[in-house]
Order: structure tokens, then sequence, then C-alpha cells
């Protein structure tokens, strides 16, 4: 697939959030991710994920070679924070049916991570759009200590 | 200790929430290194010329003293001779350990998650009669796994102690039964979400009393989503069209 290029409706997309931006219980029990896990920062024009799918393997091998990807490219990965997975449809359907915006799930390929892609034209600040991304879009939670690393 | 990488304010500043609910953050003397057991605060103060520099040295060390300070009893009710006994019986049941003692100078990120912290437990501190005592403990660990410098992203910013204020204020008018999970935005507002199945309730805590929440409520397999910018003092009013007590009661 070549860079800027939207990706197929069918396959997904995996987001790192960290551990202050997880939805908890009062006893710190994991439930699922605050609508602040998806939003941008001043300086960010798009939000960055990993397209799952680039990996080539079955969907669990997809997750783990993913999850490897995002802890041998991002600073520093928390043992308690977690990765949220979406469907791209259900990415767009959401942020159309929520906020009227109609968003993209490009490739965009970095040097350092080759499965790096983002989603564009989000808005800076809707919480409503937020917390629908988080509750409904990213329906899926892997937790990072549940991932093992390939010795 | 302010600054705009770090916006904790510097101890001795007021915090103004809004609606007359001010904090001012106790004085605290110059300190080499801080941190925190239960609802203490410790400070090693750098060696000066304190009179009370004799009473205080250190158990463990030779050049370095160890306060034991702001307690829930930290009250104006006691006299300065008893607070200063009831700080030096802390230090003594708490010692500071050699090793926190002599922290690298480096730990910049580790300093500027403490400060953070203390600056909000302090805050803490001052509204203790309003919250029990197994709610503020379970607070102040929440604060510390919000702030475990493992698990800490280095592009967001610590606690503000202003958005920590305009949540207290918040807690102190509702009084939720069920107490929320905590959260923290990139720029360092709080984040307070309560759940109830998949309904969600969840509250951004920002500066000058000022709050933006968002709601999702589902019915089979619709979804409703509701939300509103206000302040502290209007939040419940704002939140009553859609029975938060379905969050907030047990």
């Amino acid at each position: 697939m070549k860079k800027g290029a939207d990706l197929p409706d069918d396959h997904h997309v995996m987001r790192y959030v960290p551990w202050s931006k997880l939805l908890k219980d009062e006893d710190e029990n994991v439930i699922g991710f605050l609508a602040q896990a998806f939003a941008l920062r001043p300086n960010e024009e798009s939000l960055s994920v990993n397209w799952l799918e680039y990996f080539g393997g079955d969907r669990k091998a997809n997750i783990r070679d993913s999850v490897l990807e995002f802890r041998r490219t991002l600073t520093s990965i928390g043992r308690k924070s977690a990765f949220g997975i979406a469907n791209v449809k259900k990415i767009r359907d959401t942020c159309s049916a929520t906020a009227g915006v109609k968003v993209r799930v490009v490739y965009e390929p970095s040097r350092k991570n080759p499965a790096h892609s983002c989603i564009r034209r989000l808005p800076l600040d809707d919480l409503t759009l937020l917390d629908a991304l988080a509750a409904d879009a990213f329906s899926e939670l892997v937790r990072n200590s549940d991932v093992k690393s390939i010795s | 200790m302010s600054d705009k990488r770090n916006p904790v304010p510097a101890p001795g500043k007021e915090i103004t929430s809004g609606g007359g609910f001010n904090f001012r953050l106790p004085w605290v003397p110059p300190y080499a290194k801080a941190r925190t057991i239960g609802e203490h605060v410790l400070l090693t103060l750098p060696a000066s010329s304190t009179p009370y520099q004799s009473l205080f040295k250190s158990t463990m060390t030779d050049d370095a003293l160890t306060v034991s300070a702001w307690s829930a009893s930290n009250s104006s009710v006691f006299s300065d001779d008893t607070k200063l006994i009831e700080r030096r019986i802390g230090e003594l049941r708490n010692p500071a350990s050699p090793a926190s003692l002599f922290a690298s100078a480096n730990n910049s990120l580790e300093e500027r998650l403490f400060d953070a912290t203390a600056s909000v437990k302090i805050l803490t501190a001052q509204v203790a009669m309003h919250l029990d005592r197994e709610w503020r403990n379970k607070l102040f660990a929440q604060l510390d796994s919000l702030h475990d410098l493992e698990e800490w992203d280095p592009d967001d910013e610590p606690i503000q102690a202003g958005s920590f204020a305009t949540f207290l204020k918040a807690m102190v008018q509702i009084k939720p039964q069920r107490r929320p999970g905590l959260g923290l935005s990139h720029s360092g507002y709080l984040v307070a979400a309560w759940t109830s199945g998949k309904n969600r309730l969840t509250i951004e805590f920002l500066q000058n009393d000022r709050v933006r929440w968002v709601l999702a409520r589902y019915t089979d397999d619709d979804v409703e989503r509701f939300a509103g910018q206000t302040s502290v003092s209007r939040l419940i009013d704002g939140l009553a069209p859609y029975a938060p007590d379905a969050w907030f009661s047990k």
C-alpha cells in the first residue's frame, strides 16, 4: 500500500493508551478507555495508530507484532498500559454519526515504524466524539502485560 | 517551582477555584528532596541556619533535615509546639530511606511528578474534614498510581493543582457515594469517571472552577451522548436531567 492511501474498511488499527488514560473504577480495575486517550495534543494534526493487517499474520499474531512494534518505537511503555483496537469503517462511521466529521484513516509509515498510520481530520477537542471513539469504535482492549516478548 | 512546563504552583500561592472556595498551599521551607508516605509529606531540607536544625537533624544522615508535615491533624486548633511534636513523631515513624535522600539530581521528571503529587495531597489535607479517611487514602493511592514514573507518558503534563482544586470542590458538593476512577488529560487536568454497566459519566476538571463532562447511556443497541461545560457550582444542576444518581449512588 502506498503512503497516504486510505486503509481498507475491513482492516483494523491499534492505538497505544497509557495508564493515565485508561477508564478505571475506584479500585483501579481497568474497564476501557477514557475519551482523553483519543484527544490530539495541540501540536498534533492526526492521531497515531498502527495498521494491524500490515504484519500479514493471523489476528493474534498481528496484535502481538503490533505491540512489539510499539515497544520498539515508543520512548516508554508502561506495564499497566493497554492498546485499543478498532475497525477502520467503525472509526469512520462513529465520527460521521457522532459529529458529522468525515475522518480518513491513512497509511503513514515512518522510517522507525513501517506499520504507522493515522486518523486525520479529527476535531481537536470534541469530547462527545472522543467518548464515542473510546467506547464504541475502539471496543477491544489488549493489556500490555498480556503480550509476551519474543525471547 | 512554577513554570510553563510545570504548572504546579509554588507553596504559599493561593489557588482560586472560584465561588469563594480558595486553597492556599501551606508555606514550606526550601527543600532538597521530598516524598510522601500516606497523607504525610516528608521534606528533606538542605543544611541551613534554621534554629530547629539540631532538633530535627535526621537520624538517617548527618547533613540533611527531614520533617514530616501537613498531616490531616495539622489543624489550627493545635499549638505550634504540638504540631512540632506531631511532625517529629511522624518522622520517627516514617524515616526517609538513605536512598531517597541521596537520589540523583538528574531525575527531573521524577521530581516534577513528585512535586505535582505532593501539592495536590497538601490541598486535600485542607479539606480533609469533608473526605473520610478511606476515600482519602484511596484518592492518594490513585494519585500516586497516575504519576507512577514507570507508567508515565513523557509528553504529558503532571496534574495541575488548579484542576485538582476544582475536583475537590466538586466532590465536596456532589458527595458521591460511589467514588470515581481517575485519569489525566494530556494537559494535566484530572478526569473522573463513573460507570454503571456500559453507561458512563466522565468529568474533566479544568482550572478556575470549570468542568466539562460527557455521558453515554445505552438502551439495547442505541446510545445517547450528552456533553456540557459549566462551573462546579452549576454541575449538579447541569447533570440533573440525566439522572446522575445512577453513577453517584450505590
